[in-house]
Order: C-alpha cells, then structure tokens, then sequence
C-alpha cells in the first residue's frame, strides 16, 4: 500500500471509530437527571406526583419507515422513553430528549395532553450563554396546543428568536421528530417485553 | 515521507483520535470559517486596484463538560491562512477564547480565563453566518475592537426571566496601542502576558422584550495610568469609558438591527503628550441594518433564506479632540448594500456593494463577496 493511501486508510478508521460518539438519540429520563427532571415537572405542571415510565419498542421497520419523515439527521432510537402523570387536568406525557446548541448539547423534556397536544417543551439544562433565549416563555408558547408535526416548523409557524438561530432551529427539529415518533406509536403503546 | 509530512500526519491522526476519545468523553468540537473576494472599485485618485480572496478566518471550537455544572470552552484562530509569509502578508494564530465556566445556578454562574469582552452584537457572537455582510460592521472593528478578548474572571446569569447579564474585571488595555485613527484597537492586550497594571472593568445587560425584540447594552472602563513598554510614563488619571446600546428586531421575513457606541479618554492631553498619536478625546458611532428574507416570500415552506440588506455606519475616532485639529479622515460613513444566501442557518454566501466616505474622501466603493460557515 502506498504512502498516500495508508494514511486515507487510517484517516478513515479515525472516522469510523468517532462515528457512533457523533450522534445523539432519544434519551432515557435517568440520562438528563432526575433532579431535573422533578424540577421541571413540579414548574410545569405543578405536581409532585412521580412519573410512570414506559420503554416503547420502536422496531426496525418502523424506523425505516419514519426515517425519511425526519428533520434531524440522526439515527432513531431503538426505544422511546414515555412518561406519564395523572394530573387533575387528566393525564400527561413527558418524553425527554437532547438536542445539539451552537457547540454543545442541551436537555429538554417534550410536554403533551392526552390528545397529543403540546402542553410545554421545558429546557432542562443550557450549558452555553449563546441561544439560552430559547427557554424564555415567550418563545416556549409558540409550541402550545400544537398537535401535528407539520404545525412545528422552523421559521414558518416556530419564529426564531434573535441570538439564538441554532438552537431554536434545533430544538423546533427535536420536537417535530418526537411528535413523528408519538404519532406512530401512540401515547398508550405497549411497554417492552 | 520527508519529516515534516510525516509531522504532520501524525498531528492529524492524533486530533482525530483525541477527538475521537474526548467525544465519549463529553467534548465538543466545532467551529467556524470565512472567505472573503474583496475587490477596491473605485478611490479618490481613480485607481482600480486588482481584488484579493482571502480565507480570512479558520476558527475551531473546542469545549469539554467535567460535569453538568463545570466546562470548558475554547475558540482558536488562523487568519488568512498561513503564517509564514512574513508580517506584513502573513496571518496569526490565535487564542480568542479559553475559559472554564462554572455554572451554579441559571441565576449566577463564575467565568475565569481569556473571555470576551461584553460589549456590541457582533463581538459576543461573531459566526458569519450570524450577521449580514461579508465584512463585519466597521463600528464593530474601528469603535468596538472585534474580536475583543481579554484574560480575566466574573459572573454571569440571568437575574429574572428575559433578563441576562455579565459583569467581568479583566486586564486593561495599554495605552501606548491606542491611536487616532484605529481607536482602541492596539491597545488590546489578547491574553499575551496582559499587563494588570491597568485594569479594566466590564458588564452587560441583554433583555428579551417579546420575541421579536431583543436590547442590551454594555458598560466597559480600563484606566490607562500605566504602559506595558513606559511604565513610568506620567500618565496617572487617564482612562477610557465605553458605553454602548443595542437592539435587534426579528419578525417573519424581517429583520433590523442598530447600535450606538460613545466612548471618551479622560485626561486624553497626558496620553498624547507621551505617545503623540492623537487619540482623539471622545469616539461616537453607530449603525442601522434592515434585511427581509425574500425567498420566504416565494417559497414559504423552505428554510433557506435570500436576505437583502441594507446597512448605513457613521463613526468617527476624533469626535472631539484636544489641543489639536480632528482629521477629516477619520470622520467616516459608510453604505452597505447586499444579499446574503443561507442555504441553511450556519452556512452563508454573502455579496455586497459598500460606499464608504470621510470628510476627507468621497469615492472609495467595494465590491464584496463570501462564503462562510460555522457548525
């Protein structure tokens, strides 16, 4: 082997050993903390009651299948984590999920009534001053009541809040994709054997 | 395989394995670059000069989390792209950013090591893709010194919601580096072995009013009493005041941003006394931007963006001077028009058509085009 194409060679095995460390997925709820995770149901939905937690299969045809309906390019997860809590409003779903900011990677849990509609998306933990402005309110309420992945679109019907294009983008993506997964399993699926 | 391709190499395949392992380690690589075709079309005495491509910056972002509440972040620097050319054509490489961030609460947080210094829009966040124009704003380069860094420690948080702020005490700058004509910007010291016989003294305050506007303004103060190269140069009581506002205005397709900046030399007659560079005694400018995404006009289901904007400066280094004439030349305005092409948010291909006049010049035009990226 020539000089050249040894070191395409190991350029190349570089690349395929960082791979994998390259992409993100749908987390489990341990992944993003529980303290967290409490804080932001206690200030979301104002409960104390503890989560119901279910391991949703999501097998491979299915993925190949919503893969193409994706924003984010990002391989989908073999298991989505779905949470519930019976509130005096009826039930709640929270699905948690990172997503990539300008150079790091933030926590945020996906918020949803029993018909699917989006109730809050809640940034659990910002680690960059850049883009932080997408946990304000003020951008979190254009999510509310929206039920359908075609109704969260960058841009169009999610407005990007000045300062923080990469991560309202990314964030916008994240639960466009949850709500694809959501539709597909439903919000009472079959836990994982 | 002659040595230094072999060195090489071996640097090459060492990032890439370090990155690899830092990757499962919590590190975060990024990064960001620009292109620039800069071509002078017209000056005051008729010559056409020939237009230069520059890959004028090549920027890596390297962070690392130690945990959820301590990181570190770091931003590297090779202007136009070499560095052996000699001084006079040749780039630099740069430390802009090292810092380790130690969040305690989303209310305060510490931030030690060389940060930004808080001050005007493009200077916190300076990604081309994030601004319009192949050059950045010229108040930002001549009033605010872009990219303005400074070894130093402080806090930073939200105090309530909306409301964002940073405060740092930083190495000052050094007064033999400021001029009449540049400003500050000499003055920097960069992190390179800072005097702290100056120090300097900066905060910021950022307020989401809704959301589509945004305002914030910074405060920044250095005393100039000593130099790194004329210690003693009887220079007690002179110091440099900074005060700057901002406001940025996004809705739908539209978009406007505009920035004022003042800033004063007190006891300026002792420093040009020493340094006979006429530092003027007060500098004022500021800048209007107004932009609209036309393409989501046509095509309103596409992310990508055709922005046309137009931008109006107006600064001026010698806004009041003492004991001396203020040159006309350094009373400038300039007029940016252009389009700027995102295919998608952290990529841009930019063209522009600037005007640029002084009291002393009425013609320069250039004519400018770029690419530029950050991920």
């Amino acid at each position: 082997m020539s000089t050249r194409s040894n070191l395409r060679g190991r350029l190349g095995l570089c690349l395929l050993v960082m791979w994998p460390t390259w992409v993100a997925a749908q987390v489990a709820p341990e992944a993003v903390g529980a303290a967290q995770l409490q804080a932001s149901v206690r200030a979301v939905l104002g409960t104390e009651a503890p989560v119901a937690w279910t391991a949703v299969p999501l097998d491979a045809a299915l993925r190949e299948r919503l893969t193409p309906e994706l924003k984010r390019r990002r391989p989908l997860p073999d298991t989505l984590f779905l949470g519930r809590i019976d509130t005096p409003d009826g039930p709640r779903y929270l699905i948690p999920d990172e997503a990539p900011s300008r150079s790091e990677t933030f926590s945020f849990v996906l918020y949803l009534d029993e018909e699917g509609g989006i109730v809050d998306v809640d940034v659990l933990q910002y680690r960059e001053n850049y883009g932080a402005e997408i946990d304000y309110p003020v951008f979190r309420r254009q999510f509310h009541g929206r039920k359908r992945p075609g109704e969260v679109r960058f841009r169009r019907t999610i407005q990007n809040i000045s300062g923080a294009t990469i991560s309202a983008r990314s964030i916008t993506h994240a639960v466009h994709d949850l709500l694809i997964l959501v539709g597909a399993v439903g919000l009472d699926p079959p836990e994982r054997p | 395989m002659n040595v230094s391709r072999y060195i090489l190499m071996s640097l090459v395949l060492g990032l890439l394995a370090g990155v690899a392992r830092a990757q499962e380690q919590r590190a975060t690589l990024g990064g960001y670059g620009e292109l620039h075709y800069n071509d002078v079309t017209n000056t005051d005495d008729g010559e056409n000069p020939a237009g230069r491509l520059d890959f004028h910056r090549f920027v890596v972002f390297i962070g690392y989390e130690f945990n959820d509440w301590v990181s570190f972040h770091s931003e590297t620097e090779l202007e136009h792209t070499l560095i052996e050319a000699g001084e006079e054509e040749g780039g630099e490489v740069a430390l802009e950013q090292a810092y380790i961030d130690l969040r305690y609460d989303p209310v305060i947080g510490v931030r030690a090591g060389l940060v930004l210094v808080p001050v005007g829009i493009i200077n916190p966040v300076h990604e081309p893709p994030t601004f319009n124009g192949v050059e950045r704003p010229n108040v930002e380069k001549v009033l605010i010194p872009t990219t303005w860094r400074e070894s130093g420690i402080g806090i930073y948080g939200r105090l309530v919601d909306r409301l964002h702020y940073e405060a740092y005490v930083m190495a000052g700058l050094t007064p033999g580096g400021l001029s009449g004509k540049d400003g500050i910007r000499g003055g920097r010291q960069e992190g390179l072995r800072s005097s702290t016989n100056n120090l300097a003294f900066a905060a910021r305050l950022s307020y989401q009013v809704n959301l589509n506007l945004s305002v914030g303004g910074a405060f920044y103060t250095s005393s100039l009493a000593s130099d790194k190269t004329e210690p003693e140069a009887g220079l007690d009581g002179v110091r440099f005041n900074l005060l700057e506002a901002h406001a940025r205005y996004l809705k739908k397709g539209l978009e406007a941003r505009g920035l004022v900046v003042y800033s004063t030399v007190l006891d300026v007659d002792k420093l040009n006394a020493v340094f006979d560079k006429g530092v003027g005694k007060r500098q004022f400018g500021g800048y209007l931007e107004l932009g609209y995404d036309v393409l989501g006009l046509i095509a309103p289901e596409t992310e990508q963006q055709v922005t046309v904007f137009g931008r109006y400066e107006v600064y001026d280094t010698q806004t009041a001077t003492e004991g001396f004439t203020a040159n006309d030349a350094y009373a400038r305005r300039e007029t940016t028009l252009g389009l700027t092409y995102r295919p998608t948010p952290q990529v841009a291909l930019k063209l522009d058509h600037q005007w640029l006049y002084t009291k002393a010049s009425h013609n320069l035009r250039q004519f400018n085009l770029g690419v530029g990226y950050n991920f």
